[in-house]
């Protein structure tokens, strides 16, 4: 099935960037010739805002950049670093591409899993972590590889994934 | 179109095309087929499916530049090493395209495999099956064996709202319905998401799609993944009779092709290379046909005999309304009957409706029946130029410059609009839209500019406009005639000053000034107006204000430029062509001038009365008085259509005798002595002119509803058996006479009118002479702005259109059940929240409706469409001077006690 999981709205109100977020929009727009120039800096606060970018928030975009809500909707769908679905605090992306898999990252990936309780794409029940394979993140000389929201954490084995885990709270 | 051409060799036949014809045009007009998906006549090129691929090459060249020959003699080809597409491949002089050659087919034939990799082959169960172009070109081009072992790619089948199905894994992402969505209906619904091998068109987050509702994308797609839902397995294509006619929801004339088995109609489609529209159809022409065959259709004529309707023969109604008007006529004048309605019949019925009131003597006959003040029968023909070449819609889409006045496109004359929005998109089209609401068009999006037209301020913008052209410079070319009207008109404007203009109107001087000079100094441009004009209190006024400011910017006298009528009906042009107005005969002609009338005279063998009748208004306070006896009513629910619904009450109670011609048993015809059963515009033939002027043919697609009679039928039975010799043998014999009489209609014919009708124009004697005269407000003054209560804005919106549309049950459900209006700051003044209900209250009477936000609407008005079934904006009171206003307030809410 290819359908892409039910997003999940958190609000049904039209959402509004808080102040921080604001300014961070207004400072994105300054670099470019015009409004619609600026959608993926926008998107990425608002996943930063947010946390994963819920409807609202790409009919939010879609106001501020003044495009077509469908038209953010289509840009949003084809990266797969925005998250259109809740994630947890920390959104552990381990890579499995050829590289990572030669030096570990099955194994890795296992105790992962055995430890989380939770498999590929799911969110441990306190929200604290999402668990999701990836393709290369382009560390394939410090193998294996994980990514933790924006953070890169490399040459990982299962003693540095515990350590890792225990400081994400 | 430049003389300068090139030439193009396709498989060895040489063609002279316009330099940039794209090669599949170029083929096209060399008898070459060349196949294509995401190619659009109305869409840019893309080159996004590659089916259309053909080798191409040009003729090898010396360093001097002249040709190398071959051992042959003719000329060595120097073929590109890769097939090209040919739908974004435009023409070069000498260029040589090869369709068929050995690599051009193994191409072609690889894309096709590559288009099957994922598509089901589903044809048995799929709705496009039968007229796909995916199905024909398989077969075409396809092999009949698949080398692909590999699971096909699946996605979940989605409703995208009430009308649009779509089937994702039959997409071959052409993506002509996301094209055609964005730049034609402007709507921007549908997108590619997840682009990439799983690439799927859908809507914002998979939501039921909130647009026109057009079902263009499924028209525009070349395969089974966009389907009608209310079509839905209902009928395979090759199972349906298909019959071209011409739509009947508004005055834009679009060629509709409905699919029919049986007696009922199970589709309508546009028509891809024929009528004004093509392909385009709007939710109304596309889904709203199943009022043809609703339930509560009338199979038979009604009579008032004791107390109640009941059903009784043709020939007994007949000759008890024959009967009926003869006794009146002799008793109280001819004078005391009134011929009301008539501008959703065809032009033969048009014709003979007022025949039959001229032949019994009266003139009050007038299908105009929302006027709110009396109006000249030809003063919507002056303003438009006076019988002067109308411009086609096809050409209003490409003028530089397009004035919008007053009336809401998306309700009035959808196609109207989409032309407008292609224009902006493609050819450069600048919008100026003056209206109270920031309507579709007006939208920052179309980048035109939106003036905020204030109720009561529509003659001072006018004045506005004409004095800010005429400070522009002479205006060029008018007739001696019209300026003869300049001085004087001169010396009105100059009363205008941009302040008083600006406390008027509430537009800056700044923005009236940029608009006059954009019309000014366009080459082409257009007026485009509608009902709100002509149905306003200062109708009359405002249309001369209209035809200075055409005169002052040269909309009128420059070359391709035009000033446009789109009116509410199928038949509103027909039924002032017709004569359906009281003071005009057919074809505009003087009823005081003894030789006009002497061959209508000569004709229908009786004297026509010589001075003007009462207009719609006029008739309905006589009759309201007791003056008017007797009123046929012909198509039309007057008590909603009439501006005062009390005074129409009080008519239709007060009179003696009431006929009604419909399809339905409305709330007029319940109030009628005698109502006829008429039949829709799928059963019937004739004529009808859209706003263009053109005469289009309809054509009968189901036999008459068993017991229904069309109007020609019915006028001819009553005339007969008033003693009038009529013997129309159908529809074409009273065109026959129509073409003979009516000058502008002169020497046109049925046999004519496909599949394209001539545009009359004057052919003379239809013209009516233009003029430049001031136009006084009778409104301006500090009254217009100091009034208490909200303005009332009403209009017609897209779902919406009266009687007909209240008996299709899509259409009710697209629009949502009425609601009154009003912008959110109006609406928090108000102390209201969306959802509550609201009184509003006129002179005459008040309604109460769910209060709504709608950020079109401006401070203090309230917009209230006034087409829904449980919405009669008339019962308020009829608007006079600028407008109505009224007072809004929460309804109280009383508490019942008990059960």
């Amino acid at each position: 099935m290819s359908r892409a999981p039910a997003t999940v709205a958190l609000e049904t109100r039209p959402l509004e960037w808080p102040e921080a977020a604001r300014k961070q929009v207004e400072e994105a727009l300054t670099h470019y010739p015009n409004r619609r120039s600026a959608v993926l800096p926008a998107l990425w606060i608002a996943q930063r805002t947010w946390g994963w970018i819920p409807p609202e928030a790409l009919r939010l975009v879609a106001r501020t950049v003044e495009l077509p809500e469908p038209e953010v909707f289509g840009i949003a769908t084809f990266y797969t670093m925005f998250n259109l679905q809740p994630v947890g605090r920390h959104h552990l992306q381990l890579c499995l591409t050829v590289s990572c898999s030669l030096v570990g990252a099955d194994r890795l990936y296992e105790h992962l899993r055995r430890r989380l309780g939770i498999g590929h794409g799911e969110t441990t029940p306190d929200g604290r972590f999402t668990l999701r394979k990836v393709e290369c993140l382009a560390a394939c000389g410090n193998g294996p590889c994980m990514q933790v929201n924006e953070d890169y954490y490399e040459n990982l084995d299962e003693a540095a994934v515990d350590r890792i885990l225990e400081k994400l709270t | 179109m430049s003389a300068k051409t090139v030439k193009v060799t396709i498989n060895g036949r040489a063609i002279a095309v316009p330099p940039g014809t794209l090669l599949t045009d170029a083929a096209r007009a060399a008898e070459v087929h060349i196949p294509v998906f995401c190619s659009h006549p109305r869409l840019p090129p893309l080159g996004a499916c590659r089916i259309c691929v053909v080798e191409v090459g040009m003729p090898r060249r010396d360093r001097d530049g002249s040709p190398v020959l071959g051992a042959d003699g003719s000329p060595e080809i120097a073929w590109m090493p890769k097939p090209q597409t040919a739908c974004t491949t435009t023409v070069a002089d000498g260029m040589v395209v090869a369709t068929e050659s050995p690599g051009a087919v193994r191409a072609r034939k690889g894309v096709m495999e590559f288009l099957l990799v994922n598509h089901p082959l589903d044809c048995p169960v799929c709705d496009e099956g039968g007229e796909c172009q995916l199905q024909d070109l398989a077969f075409a081009f396809g092999h009949d064996f698949s080398r692909m072992d590999e699971a096909k790619r699946t996605f979940v089948s989605e409703d995208l709202g009430p009308v649009v199905k779509k089937e994702a894994n039959r997409c071959i992402v052409c993506m002509r319905c996301v094209r055609y969505c964005d730049e034609i209906m402007g709507e921007d619904a549908l997108t590619a998401h997840q682009r990439g091998v799983r690439t799927e068109i859908s809507s914002f987050d998979r939501q039921p799609l909130e647009c026109e509702q057009c079902g263009n994308c499924i028209e525009v797609c070349p395969v089974g993944a966009l389907t009608a839902l209310p079509y839905r397995f209902k009928a395979r294509p090759w199972d349906l009779r298909q019959h071209v006619t011409i739509c009947p929801w508004c005055s834009n004339g679009c060629s509709v092709r409905l699919g029919v088995r049986g007696t009922e109609i199970l589709r309508a489609r546009g028509t891809e290379h024929r009528g004004v529209n093509q392909e385009y159809l709007c939710a109304r022409g596309r889904f709203g046909y199943s009022f043809v065959s609703a339930a509560e259709r009338l199979t038979g004529p009604l009579l008032r005999l004791g107390g109640a309707l009941a059903p009784a023969g043709f020939d007994e109604a007949v000759a008890f309304t024959a009967s009926r008007l003869r006794e009146i006529a002799a008793r109280h004048g001819p004078g005391s009957i009134a011929f009301l309605g008539g501008e959703k019949l065809t032009v033969e019925e048009q014709y003979l409706f007022q025949k039959l009131a001229r032949t019994l003597g009266t003139s009050h006959v007038d299908a105009r029946t929302r006027l709110t003040a009396p109006l000249p029968g030809d003063a919507i023909l002056k303003a438009t130029g006076g019988g002067r070449p109308a411009l086609s819609l096809e050409e209003l889409g490409s003028a530089g410059e397009v004035l919008v006045l007053g009336d809401d496109l998306q309700g009035e004359g959808p196609f109207a609009q989409a032309v407008l929005i292609r224009g902006q998109h493609q050819n450069g089209l600048h919008l100026t839209v003056a209206h109270p609401r920031r309507v579709k068009l007006a939208r920052p999006k179309f980048r035109g500019e939106w003036l905020a037209l204030r109720p009561g301020g529509e003659v001072a913008l006018l004045n506005a406009l004409a004095r800010a052209a005429l400070d522009l410079g002479e205006p060029q070319g008018m007739p001696p005639g019209v300026a003869a009207g300049l001085p004087a008109l001169r010396q009105a404007l100059a009363a205008w000053t941009p302040e008083k203009v600006e406390r008027v109107t509430g537009i800056e001087p700044a923005a009236v000034a940029a608009a006059a000079r954009r019309l000014r100094e366009t080459p082409r441009k257009a007026i485009v107006f509608g009902r709100a004009l002509v149905e306003h209190p200062q109708a009359a006024a405002l249309l001369q204000a209209v035809e200075n400011l055409a005169w002052l910017t040269g909309a009128l006298t420059a070359e391709r430029s035009f000033v446009m009528y789109v009116g509410p009906h199928s038949g509103t042009q027909g039924a002032l062509d017709m004569g359906l107005v009281p003071d005009r005969l057919p074809g505009y002609l003087d009823p005081a001038d003894a030789a006009a009338r002497a061959p209508f005279e000569k004709q229908w063998g009786v004297a026509l009365p010589s001075a003007p009748g009462m207009t719609a208004p006029e008739i309905l306070k006589a009759a309201a008085g007791g003056r008017v006896r007797a009123l046929w009513i012909a198509g039309d629910n007057w008590l909603r259509s009439a501006p005062d619904r009390a005074l129409a009450e009080q008519a239709l109670a007060g009179a003696e005798l009431v006929i009604v011609s419909e399809l339905f048993l409305t709330e007029t015809a319940r109030a009628a002595h005698v109502v006829f059963p008429a039949v829709s515009f799928a059963e019937k033939e004739g004529v009808v002119v859209n706003c263009e002027r053109r005469l289009q043919r309809t054509a009968r697609a189901l036999s008459p509803l068993r017991g229904a009679r069309t109007d020609r039928e019915t006028f001819q039975a009553v005339a007969r058996a008033l003693g009038a010799g009529w013997s129309y043998r159908g529809a074409e014999d009273v065109y026959r006479e129509i073409a003979r009489l009516v000058p502008g209609y002169r020497g046109t014919g049925w046999g004519t009118m496909l599949p394209l009708g001539p545009r009359w124009a004057s052919d003379g004697a239809a013209a009516v002479a233009g003029s430049l005269a001031p136009v006084a407000d009778a409104q301006a003054g500090p009254g217009v702005l100091a009034g208490d209560g909200l303005w009332l804005l009403s209009g017609g919106v897209l779902f919406q259109q009266g009687s007909l549309s209240h008996r299709v049950e899509l259409l009710q459900k697209l629009a949502k059940g009425a609601r009154a209006f009003f912008g959110a700051g109006e609406l928090q003044r108000l102390g209201l929240a969306e959802g509550d209900a609201v009184v509003l209250e006129g002179p005459a009477g008040s309604l109460t409706l769910p209060a709504a936000v709608d950020d079109s609407v401006p401070p203090g008005a309230v917009f209230v469409p006034y087409a829904y079934p449980e919405v009669q904006v008339n019962r308020l009171g009829a608007p006079a001077g600028a407008g109505l206003r009224v007072k809004a307030r929460r309804a109280e809410v009383t508490a019942r006690v008990g059960a």
